[in-house]
Order: structure tokens, then sequence, then C-alpha cells
């Protein structure tokens, strides 16, 4: 039974439940036919597991503060905020340019230097597959323990168009940390806050100006977006289709409805099979960060987690030890952060 | 009169401890005089985490069936390892799917029948703030006392120089 339900045998051996006082604390955004879908099991266990992983973090932090950068520094905005000028100056803060994001290549490479800039700026980005996208793109935790973290809901694809959809998620994701808000989330503009956080990843990937210029360039204008010129665009700008499609309409270049019409045909489709390729080293990698990773390995090197504790907060047993710190590093080395 | 001596339930924690612990070789010789007493035990999670971690090889391996005491069909037993899961969920990670030693190690102390000594815990966990995520602090809430393994071996051996 303990196994079916991924509990431990102790839990199962309570003398009472748990009170649901201790369950994690989230405000749900997501809206399922006008209202908030319940919690599936497999969210709520990956809630608790992210809590686990979020005490333990405070734990380190606790013995070992210098190893942490301080949340406290993240921008705090509130929702009156304009998303479109938050965007401009959190970009001026981070200092990444939009010369330096349209001059990376890959959509893979855009995505690991935006969640390195984060992990940067003190956020744990996480990624696991919880299944339907529309019923949970992600979260965002930043509560009291002051340890903001990221999760994405999505697979090891190794697929452009999903790297893509990520770099946007990582990005309303943050606004939703910047506000301080520990919140589920679905992307869908029904909701007033996931409408400002998509604003907010749009104008921060696609600033007015420039996105202006490109469709200019691309000969993007009223009459003639088709398709193909929202997937060009979404390539230059290493960001879904979906957020291009709004942020057309956003700006005045498209006509209110091409985000809708567009998303018609795309429901019709089959969404191809996950081609992940990636080997151990690289999914540990992928999916707790590097920025955790490092933390985890830093903590170990001093001696303040011990074999066990590595292990579960990683899952890596000691003998990967070495390949995984190798790929941490590969990482640091290549997309900077941490 | 029989001579009181402790029993000792050892937590994975010191069993790592030891493992990489320069005097390694010295330590487990005063630990094979204290298993030969009958002193030293662990119940049968924490050989399943030491195998998590590949620590179950040499002395430890050798030994385990001397070592581990399994009271796992035991009522009183398993409810006593429910109610310290239930006051400290956060030591146990009572929602998480990792199954830890920790409850079962203060559990076996708590059972223990007090002749022919004390069932004492042996745990050197490595982060010590945040006490109520801690092994100490499980114990003391049960009437346990709580050792680090150095602890132990100027108990047991005062005069070796621990």
């Amino acid at each position: 039974m303990a196994a079916k339900y991924k509990l431990p045998f102790a839990s199962l051996m309570m003398p009472e439940p748990l009170p649901q006082t201790a369950r994690p604390k989230v405000d749900d955004y997501r809206t399922f036919e006008g209202k908030a879908p319940e919690l599936s099991f497999k969210l709520q266990r990956v809630l608790d597991d992210v809590w686990e992983q979020i005490d333990a973090l405070v734990d380190v932090r606790d013995n070992a503060p210098d190893l942490f950068r301080l949340a406290g520094e993240l921008p705090h905005v509130t929702l009156n905020a304009d998303p479109e000028k938050i965007a401009a100056t959190e970009r001026e803060r981070i200092g990444f340019s939009i010369d330096a994001q349209l001059g990376l290549e890959k959509a893979r490479e855009a995505f690991l230097r935006w969640r390195a800039v984060l992990e940067k700026q003190g956020v744990f980005v996480r990624i696991e597959n919880l299944g339907n996208q529309d019923n949970c793109r992600g979260f965002a935790v930043y509560d009291d323990r002051q340890i903001p973290l990221i999760f994405l809901n999505s697979d090891d694809s190794d697929e452009d168009a999903d790297y893509r959809a990520r770099t946007f998620s990582l990005l309303h994701e943050y606004y939703h940390l910047l506000l301080r808000q520990t919140a589920l989330s679905d992307h869908k503009r029904s909701n007033k806050i996931e409408a400002i956080c998509n604003q907010f990843a749009a104008f921060f990937l696609m600033p007015r100006e420039r996105f202006l210029l490109e469709c200019q360039r691309l000969h993007v204008q009223q009459g003639n977006i088709t398709e193909a010129n929202v997937k060009k665009l979404a390539e230059k700008f290493h960001t879904s289709m979906s957020s291009v499609a709004i942020h057309l309409e956003r700006v005045g270049i498209a006509k209110p409805g091409l985000y809708e019409t567009l998303l018609e045909d795309w429901k019709k489709r089959t969404r191809r099979k996950s081609t992940g390729r990636a080997n151990h080293e690289e999914r540990l990698a992928n999916k707790l960060g590097v920025g955790f990773l490092n933390l985890v390995l830093r903590a170990a090197d001093r001696g303040l987690l011990n074999k066990l504790d590595v292990y579960e907060m990683t899952a890596v047993k000691p003998k990967y030890l070495d390949s995984v710190t190798a790929e941490v590093t590969a990482r640091i080395a290549a997309y900077g952060g941490a | 009169m029989a001579e009181h001596r402790g029993v000792y339930i050892v937590d994975t924690s010191s069993w790592l401890q030891i493992e990489e612990h320069p005097d390694r070789n010295r330590i487990l010789d005063a630990l094979g005089r204290l298993l030969e007493r009958g002193q030293i035990k662990a119940p049968p999670e924490v050989f399943k985490e030491l195998k998590r971690v590949g620590v179950v090889e040499g002395w430890v391996k050798l030994h385990q069936s001397e070592i581990e005491l399994n009271r796992n069909n035991d009522l009183d037993y398993l409810r006593k390892v429910g109610e310290v899961t239930h006051k400290f969920p956060g030591m146990v990670a009572a929602r998480s799917n990792k199954e830890k030693a920790d409850p079962y190690v203060v559990a076996l102390a708590a059972c223990g029948t007090p002749n022919p000594g004390p069932w004492i815990v042996v745990a050197d966990e490595t982060l010590k703030k945040r006490a109520g995520r801690k092994i100490p602090t499980a114990c003391k809430a049960f009437g346990v006392d709580c050792f680090g393994f150095a602890d132990m071996l100027r108990q047991e051996f005062p005069n070796d120089g621990w």
C-alpha cells in the first residue's frame, strides 16, 4: 500500500493523518471551465516533494548562508505595476541584452541561458513531467522560507519547440516570484494574474521596439500573418508560438482572435512523442537544475551533507557523483549561473 | 548484580561517519567488542539506507546479521514508529516517497526493554540547526538518550583515549 501511494511505510503507521494545515499552501490560478481544477494526486505528490526539498535547502542555508544568494535581493513588484515596464527594468538589471538573446542559435541554448540567469538570481528551477500541460504548466514558490523555486511541467523532449515553450514558462513563473507568490499556473489568459505574468514574459522576451522591428524585417503585418510567420518570430526570439501570436495581438499588429484561430489548428494536431536522448547526468541536471545540484555538491564538500543527505536531496548515488559534478561544471562553463 | 550495559541503536548517519573516519579501523575494533556483547543494533531500514549509498560493504556487511534487529512484525513497535512519524513529520519526510530509517531507530530504542540496560540512539547527523527535524529532538520527546558515536566509545571505553 505504501508503494502504491508513494508514501513511507512509517506514515501508514501513524495514529491519525497529519493535519491539513501541514500541507503546502498554494494559490491556484488555474482555470478549467471557469473553475479551478482539482489537485491531481501526482501534482500533490510533487508539491509535497518540492516542499521537502525547500525545507532541506533551508537546513543547508541555516548552516552555510554564504552558499545562497539572498532571495530578498529579487525585486518585489506589485500587481499594479506595468508588466512591460518591469520587463524592461528587469532585463536591464539582469544584464542580458536582446541582441545577445537573438544571437543565440538554438532554442535549447537559449533556455539553458535563461535558466542559468535566473539561477544566478538565487532561483531554483526544477523540471518534471506531470502530464497534461493544459492542467498545469508549472508553479512558483516564494513563501516565508525565502527559497524561490520555479517548477516547470515538461517532459524531457529535445524538440526546439518544447525548449521555446519552457523558456516562456520560465519567465512567466519568474513574474510570480517577483510578485512574491506561491502559485499554480496554467498560463490561461482568463485569469487576471496569469494574463499579467504572460504579459511580463512576453515583453521580457520580446521587447516592444525590437519586436516591431523584427516584424518589419520579416514583413509581418496585418493581413499577411501566417503560421509560418509566427513560427519565424518564435524561432527568432526563442519563445513559444502561442506567446508570439498573443504578442502580435497585444502590440496591434494582429487583430484580436489570431491566437484562438491558430490554437484551434494546433489542437487538431497530434503532439510528437518525446525524443529525449539525454544520459543519466544530463537528465538529472535538466530536472534538478545546475543551481540546486551545485549547491548540494558544495555543501557535501564542506561536510555539511553526508552521502545519504546528498542521495535524498538529489537521488544521485555516490558512484555517479563525479560524473554529475562534471556535468554541472560543464554547464556552468557553457551557460554561466550558479 | 548483573552489569547494566547499554544497547546502542546506531543510525545511518553514524555508520557513514565511521566509514569515512581516518581512525576507522580502531573504531571498528571497538565496535567489534561491543558487538560481541550484543550492544550494537540497528533496524533493517538503516541497512537499506546504507545500501542506497553503497556503504554496506566490508565490516558492516560481515556483521549485518548480528547487528540487524528486525521488529517489523511487532505491533507495539510499529505503533511507536507511527507515533514518531506523526510527532516529527519533518524528520521522517512523512509525505515524501522516501522511507527514512530515523523513525525506526527512535522507535526501536523507545521500545527497548530496560534489562540489561538502557537503549540509546547513536546518531551523527550533519546539519545541527532546525532541531525539530533531527533525531536528538525526537529521542528527547520519547525519553531516549542520544549520543554521537564518539560519545558512545568514550562511555564504553573511558580509558582508551576516545
